[in-house]
C-alpha cells in the first residue's frame, strides 16, 4: 500500500528507477510492465478499490489502467513521479468505469461507537467506511481516498486529478460535511 | 508523514485502510497484455528504425524461398555470358535486370501458401506499409544483384572493356537502372491493380518488345528511350510506384481473392 519507500530510493545515475522502469515499458519490454506492477499494484488496487466499491470493478479498472500504461508509457515526460502519472492514468481510468453510476440510496446514518474497537468491529468499519464512501460525489470521493489511504499531500493529490491545491481542500471540506451527514 | 491530511482527525474515516483486499497477482499483467493484442491499438513506442527493420524481417520470413534463388540464378547466368563474351556487359544486365526485378515484384505478389495469407489479412500493420515493406526487400535485392554483377564485371581481370573499372561500372550500373526500375514499377502496379500473374505477363511482353526492338523491328524504337536512365524513367517509375502505394489502401493486394470486395 505504502510505495514512500519506492520514491525515496534513487541510483547513482541520478534516475529514479520507476523513471528506468516505464521507459522499458515504452520500448515494448513486457516483463517491465510487471515489474513496474509489482511495485505499485497494492497503493493503486487499493485506490482503486475504495473508489469502486468492490473487488471485482476494482480488479477491471486495474486491468484498464496496465492495458493505458502499456499504450502510452512513451507519453511520460518526467515531470511529475511515475507514481503521481500512474494514480493519473487509474483514475482516468475509473471515471470512464465509474461515471454515471448513481451513489447508492440514503440509508440510515449509522451510529457512532464510542468504544474502542475489536476486529469484528473494525470489519465493520470498514465495511461503514466504504458505504459512507460510496455516497461521496466520485470528485470528492477519489481526493479523500488519496488523501486518507494513500497518505499523498495536498500538492500531488493536486497534480493527479490536474486540479488547483485550493480545490483539493475545498473538495476535502465538502467531503467532510457529507461523512459527517452520514455517520451522526 | 507524507500527507497534510490524517485519519485521526477524521473520526469518520476511521478504518479506511482495514479490509482492503490483497491486489491481484500478475496474470492481470499477462491478462492486460492479451487484451493489448486482441483488440491492436498504439502499440508501445519502438524506435522507427527498429520497427521497420523488424518489419522487413518479418517480411523476409514469409517470402518463398524461390524468389531469391531464381533472381540470382539467372542474374548469374547473365554474368557468365558476359563472361564469355564481355563486350556484350552492357546489352546483357540491360536485359537481365529488369527480367529479374519485374518477375520478382511480380512473384512477392503472387499466390502464396494459405496461412501466410491467414497471417497477413489479420495484422495490424496496414496493407500500404506490407505492400512497402515486400517492394523494399525484392527490389532492394534486384538492386544489389544488380550492383554486384556490375562490379564483378567492372574488375579488370574479368575483361572489363572500358577505360577504368569505374567507367565500366558506371556505364553498367547505368545501362540497367532506369528500365530495371521501370519494369519493376509496372509489375508492383498491375499486380496490386490487376493480379500478379498478369502483371508478370505484361513485365515479360514489355521485355519482349524490347528485345524484338533490339533487331529494328518495325514500330518498336520508342522502346529505346524507354530502357535508359534517364530523369524520365525514373519520375515514370515512381509515378507508378505511388500509384500502387496508394492503390494499395483500397484493394487487397496481399491476398489470393478480393473476397471481401465482392458480394
Amino acid at each position: 500500500m505504502d510505495n514512500r519507500s519506492v520514491d525515496s530510493e534513487e541510483t547513482a545515475h541520478g534516475r529514479h528507477p520507476d523513471a528506468r522502469v516505464l521507459a522499458r515499458v515504452a520500448g515494448g519490454d513486457a516483463s517491465a510492465l510487471g515489474e513496474l506492477y509489482g511495485r505499485h499494484s497494492g497503493a493503486l488496487f487499493g485506490f482503486l478499490y475504495r473508489l469502486a466499491g468492490d473487488r471485482g470493478t476494482a480488479e477491471e479498472i486495474l486491468q484498464d489502467t496496465l492495458l493505458a500504461v502499456w499504450r502510452s508509457a512513451a507519453t511520460y515526460q518526467g515531470r511529475s513521479s511515475v507514481s503521481t502519472w500512474l494514480f493519473g492514468v487509474a483514475r482516468r481510468q475509473a471515471h470512464n468505469r465509474l461515471r454515471g453510476i448513481p451513489p447508492p440510496l440514503a440509508a440510515e446514518p449509522y451510529e457512532r461507537a464510542d468504544n474502542v474497537p475489536g476486529p469484528e468491529e473494525l470489519a465493520v468499519g470498514a465495511e461503514r467506511v466504504q458505504e459512507a464512501l460510496a455516497r461521496l460525489p466520485l470528485a470528492q470521493r477519489e481526493v479523500v481516498v488519496l488523501a486518507f489511504l494513500n497518505d499523498l499531500g495536498h500538492q500531488e493529490i493536486a497534480e493527479i486529478l490536474g486540479i488547483p491545491v485550493g480545490t483539493v481542500k475545498s473538495r476535502l471540506h465538502h467531503a467532510r460535511a457529507t461523512l459527517r451527514g452520514v455517520l451522526r | 508523514m507524507k500527507g497534510n491530511d490524517h485519519v485521526d482527525e477524521w473520526p469518520e474515516l476511521r478504518g479506511i485502510g482495514d479490509g482492503v483486499p490483497a491486489p491481484p497477482g500478475p496474470e492481470i499483467v499477462r491478462s492486460a497484455l492479451w487484451r493489448s493484442a486482441l483488440e491492436g491499438g498504439r502499440p508501445p513506442a519502438v524506435p522507427r528504425v527498429v520497427r521497420v527493420w523488424e518489419l522487413l524481417v518479418m517480411e523476409a520470413r514469409v517470402q518463398p524461398l524461390p524468389i531469391w534463388l531464381v533472381s540470382a540464378l539467372v542474374m548469374a547466368t547473365g554474368v557468365g555470358f558476359v563472361l564469355a563474351e564481355p563486350s556484350t556487359a552492357v546489352s546483357v544486365l540491360a536485359l537481365v535486370a529488369p527480367l529479374v526485378a519485374g518477375m520478382g515484384i511480380a512473384a512477392a505478389c503472387g499466390p502464396r501458401d494459405g496461412r501466410v495469407f491467414e497471417l497477413v489479412a489479420v495484422t495490424p500493420t496496414s496493407p500500404r506499409v506490407i505492400l512497402l515493406a515486400r517492394m523494399t526487400l525484392v527490389f532492394g535485392y534486384d538492386l544489389a544483384l544488380g550492383l554486384a554483377a556490375s562490379a564483378l564485371l567492372s574488375l579488370p581481370m574479368l575483361g572489363s572493356v572500358a577505360d577504368s573499372a569505374a567507367a565500366q561500372l558506371v556505364s553498367l550500373v547505368t545501362a540497367w537502372l532506369g528500365p530495371t526500375a521501370v519494369i519493376a514499377a509496372l509489375s508492383l502496379l498491375l499486380s496490386v491493380c490487376w493480379n500478379a500473374e498478369g502483371a508478370a505477363g505484361v513485365a515479360l511482353a514489355v521485355w519482349g518488345l524490347y528485345m524484338l526492338s533490339l533487331i529494328d523491328w518495325p514500330g518498336l524504337s520508342w522502346l529505346g528511350a524507354l530502357w535508359t536512365t534517364s530523369p524520365g524513367t525514373i519520375a515514370l517509375a515512381l509515378v507508378m510506384a505511388l500509384a500502387a502505394v496508394v492503390m494499395a489502401g483500397w484493394r487487397e493486394p496481399i491476398r489470393r481473392l478480393p473476397e471481401t470486395h465482392r458480394s
